[in-house]
């Protein structure tokens, strides 16, 4: 049996190194919101199967996962698709690949709580918050405690 | 046609103004009907929630559907490049304005207030006399002490009644600035909000440390209707930094809360889903005689059901200040110019706060995008000479960054992963992916700030609402709008720019302020003696009054000092429709102490009828 191309699996190992954020973080063991499942449905009803099958093989092919960020986010094709998973990761909104500037719509309100670039900036999304009182008033904890980052390790 | 009567007093709108006058009026066991156009309080507040978190656009009316039968503006419907002169894209009619009115209100249960900021300004003593004092604008028929100090026979000023209602928190000592003056031994409801770390970054750099023409520059904490405590059922802030467009946890106020009270007094009836569009007149024409309005059955539809006519001894109208003028202009089967305007001032006078952004990055973390909104702000600059010759402004400190700035954390985002440079911050057009895009981000969101300069608009006749030949979906005329800023205003912008520049150099901010041509709210002022042509662009501050002013004189105002219409002695009105000047500070505290007091003189009068 041939490794498939296209899975769920590969689609939070991409998204890893597209966003630097681990795979834990993105998809965690226990995931009562399922927020990879919705993004990966997303891609898929939206971009041709040919195209997420070729962005699959070309990010399996290499072994170090940022390299072949890399060489998908300058293919021409590729490019366009994979700044759409970053933004779905870190805006919680779809952007179609053809009008990268343009959110399509928000994914979901999940997506929207989700969206890492609240906990890129050591906060929380604006109208969910689960701080207590008074804590705008001290500095935040460190990034490492909102963000768990990719691994590095290259693929056995 | 159904007829509702034997009612003391009849209220168009259930808002702030509205459902404070229903309360006191129905704990005095007044009997009250409220029309409110549009639907009621909901069960949960978790469908706007909902409704909030999908919408890509994070407007103030982003959480509220859309309803064709009380239809009203968007900040979506102020488009550039001139697109806010489409009436057809849009409630308001700006077809024939100069510049676009930018500020929006609600039409439900608990209307505009859904999105406040919670920022609970008492207007400074020489905001009352702008004229007297410093040669502009007019004068309002009352002085501070009417509503900051106990009026005779009461042991509570108006302002205390309204900072209790709505639950203010805020120090005393930290409110004393401009002639401010309390009830002895007055204590705010609550102690105030915490400042922010962006607060005490600039609180340590400008407090004691900068002037600006001849003034000091201070930050305050802004006293707000927002829970330090739980109070009044409600719970405590939690820092959700979304108080507009909704507060997820009603630790903001909002007028839900007053109108639940009033309608637990036993004696006040609603109907909601009633739009209010003609106040009928006796034979006289002395004195209003009912209030009709059509129904609906389906806020997302347009669906009339049938008309009545509310009947009182007194009316209140409290619809704010864009639909009030329309409904007494559109009363205009039996008096041409509508009701209560042989001044010819219902819908004169519209002003708004000009509200002028300034951004930045800090030179180190402050990290926004955490709590309230606004927690301070500078207060120090509200007053003072320079009056008699450019617009005054409180300055905003914001909260969050450059979201209503820049559009952000989703331009900064979009520039980095697509290598454009729409911010300002990528002039490298570097286009990043990973840890390094991670990095890049959080160094500037955590960095980000804002100003917004509240400016005092002139109060000008030339800035109206009317009637608009265009109608509504249940054929009511909509609100036509002229707008724009005078020369006073502008130089108000002109100065709030150099202050910025002082500040900014001081605290080591660097500028990223844009200005857009295209801008919906752009406009120039040259100054007459330089020569120089300065560019900006405005925003609404949400503050929408003037249109049916009150003064000492029948022939240039609507009502007098009472609140009561000098033309129908059974009108009342109340809300930012009165204010003859927008003033130094947000409205609402003002038009929540105005309706307390305006509560007090309707119910003088019924009680003054039964007597008599």
């Amino acid at each position: 049996m041939s490794t498939p191309s296209w899975t769920l699996d590969v689609f939070v190992n991409l998204s890893s190194a597209l966003t630097g954020v681990s795979t834990e973080q993105l998809k965690p063991a226990i995931d009562p919101i399922g927020i990879a499942k919705q993004y990966f449905e997303t891609l898929n009803s939206n971009i041709d199967r040919a195209e997420l099958d070729r962005l699959g093989v070309t990010f399996q092919a290499t072994s170090d996962p940022n390299k072949a960020a890399e060489v998908i986010l300058q293919d021409p094709a590729m490019g366009g698709v994979a700044r759409s998973i970053m933004k779905l990761w870190l805006l919680g909104s779809w952007y179609n690949p053809k009008q990268p500037t343009n959110a399509v719509n928000v994914v979901s309100s999940q997506a929207y709580k989700e969206s890492l670039v609240w906990k890129i900036m050591q906060s929380h999304p604006m109208g969910y918050s689960m701080f207590p009182f008074g804590y705008w008033a001290k500095n935040p904890p460190p990034l490492e405690q909102f963000i768990q980052p990719a691994s590095t390790a290259s693929k056995p | 046609m159904s007829e509702q009567k034997n009612y003391d007093v009849v209220i168009v709108g259930a808002g702030l103004a509205g459902a404070i006058a229903a309360y006191k009026l129905g704990l005095a066991g007044k009997k009250v009907l409220i029309l409110e156009s549009g639907v009621g309080v909901p069960v949960s507040r978790e469908d706007y929630m909902e409704r909030f978190y999908t919408q890509l656009a994070k407007t103030p009316e982003s959480p509220y559907p859309d309803n064709p039968n009380a239809p009203r503006a968007t900040v979506l419907q102020v488009g550039g490049n001139g697109e806010w002169k489409n009436s057809a894209n849009s409630y308001l009619d700006q077809s024939d304005s100069t510049l676009p009115f930018s500020s929006t209100y609600e039409r439900r249960a608990g209307g505009t207030f859904w999105h406040w900021l919670g920022s609970s300004f008492r207007f400074v003593p020489n905001d009352f006399s702008l004229f007297s004092t410093y040669g502009h604008g007019r004068d309002w028929p009352i002085r501070y002490s009417d509503l900051g100090l106990p009026q005779p026979g009461r042991s509570s000023a108006y302002y205390d009644d309204a900072e209790r209602e709505i639950g203010v928190s805020a120090n005393v000592a930290d409110q004393s600035y401009h002639g401010l003056e309390f009830t002895p031994g007055y204590q705010y409801p609550m102690p105030s909000i915490p400042l922010t770390v962006t607060d005490q970054y600039f609180s340590d750099i400008i407090n004691g440390k900068q002037r600006f023409e001849g003034q000091d520059v201070t930050i305050y904490p802004t006293p707000a209707g927002r829970n330090s405590r739980p109070y009044d059922g409600r719970r405590v802030c939690a820092g959700n930094t979304n108080c507009i467009p909704i507060c997820p946890i009603q630790a903001k106020y909002d007028p839900t809360v007053t109108l639940n009270k009033a309608l637990d007094t036993g004696n006040v009836d609603i109907i909601y889903q009633a739009v209010a569009d003609k106040v009928l007149l006796d034979e006289s024409h002395e004195k209003v005689a009912g209030i009709h309005y059509i129904t609906y059955t389906k806020e997302g539809v347009r669906s009339p059901s049938g008309t009545g006519v509310a009947i009182g001894k007194i009316y209140l109208l409290a619809a704010h200040a864009i639909e009030t003028p329309k409904l007494l202009l559109n009363s205009n089967d039996q008096l041409p110019a509508g009701a209560a305007n042989k001044s010819g001032q219902v819908g004169r006078n519209l002003m708004d706060h000009p509200l002028f952004l300034r951004w930045g990055l800090t030179p180190e973390p402050t990290w926004p995008y955490r709590g309230p909104l606004a927690t301070a702000g500078i207060e120090s600059l509200r007053d003072g000479d320079f009056r008699k010759d450019r617009a005054a402004w409180r300055v905003e400190l914001g909260n969050e960054g450059w979201n209503f700035a820049a559009f952000d954390p989703e331009s900064t985002t979009l520039d980095f992963i697509e290598g454009s440079n729409n911010t300002g911050t990528n002039p490298q057009n570097e286009k990043l992916f990973g840890q390094a895009l991670i990095q890049k981000l959080n160094e500037h969101f955590t960095r980000q700030f804002r100003f917004g300069f509240l400016v005092e608009q002139s109060p000008e006749d030339r800035n109206t609402v009317t009637l608009s030949d265009l109608k509504d979906e249940l054929g009511i005329p909509r609100p036509k709008i002229h707008y724009d800023l005078s020369d006073y205003t502008k130089r108000g912008f002109v100065a709030a720019k150099a202050f910025t520049d002082q500040i900014f150099a001081a605290a080591k901010v660097t500028p990223y302020s844009k200005t857009d041509p295209s801008a919906a709210g752009y406009f120039t002022y040259k100054d007459p003696e330089t020569g120089e042509i300065h560019e900006f662009d405005f925003h609404g501050s949400g503050h929408i009054v003037g249109t049916c002013r009150m003064g000492d004189t029948p022939e240039d105002s609507v009502v007098d000092r009472n609140q009561r219409s000098w033309d129908h002695d059974n009108l009342y009105i109340a809300g930012s429709s009165v204010f003859p000047t927008v003033a130094t500070g947000n409205p609402s505290l003002t038009i929540a102490a105005l309706a307390f007091w305006a509560a007090d003189n309707m119910l003088s009068q019924l009680d003054a009828q039964v007597t008599s």
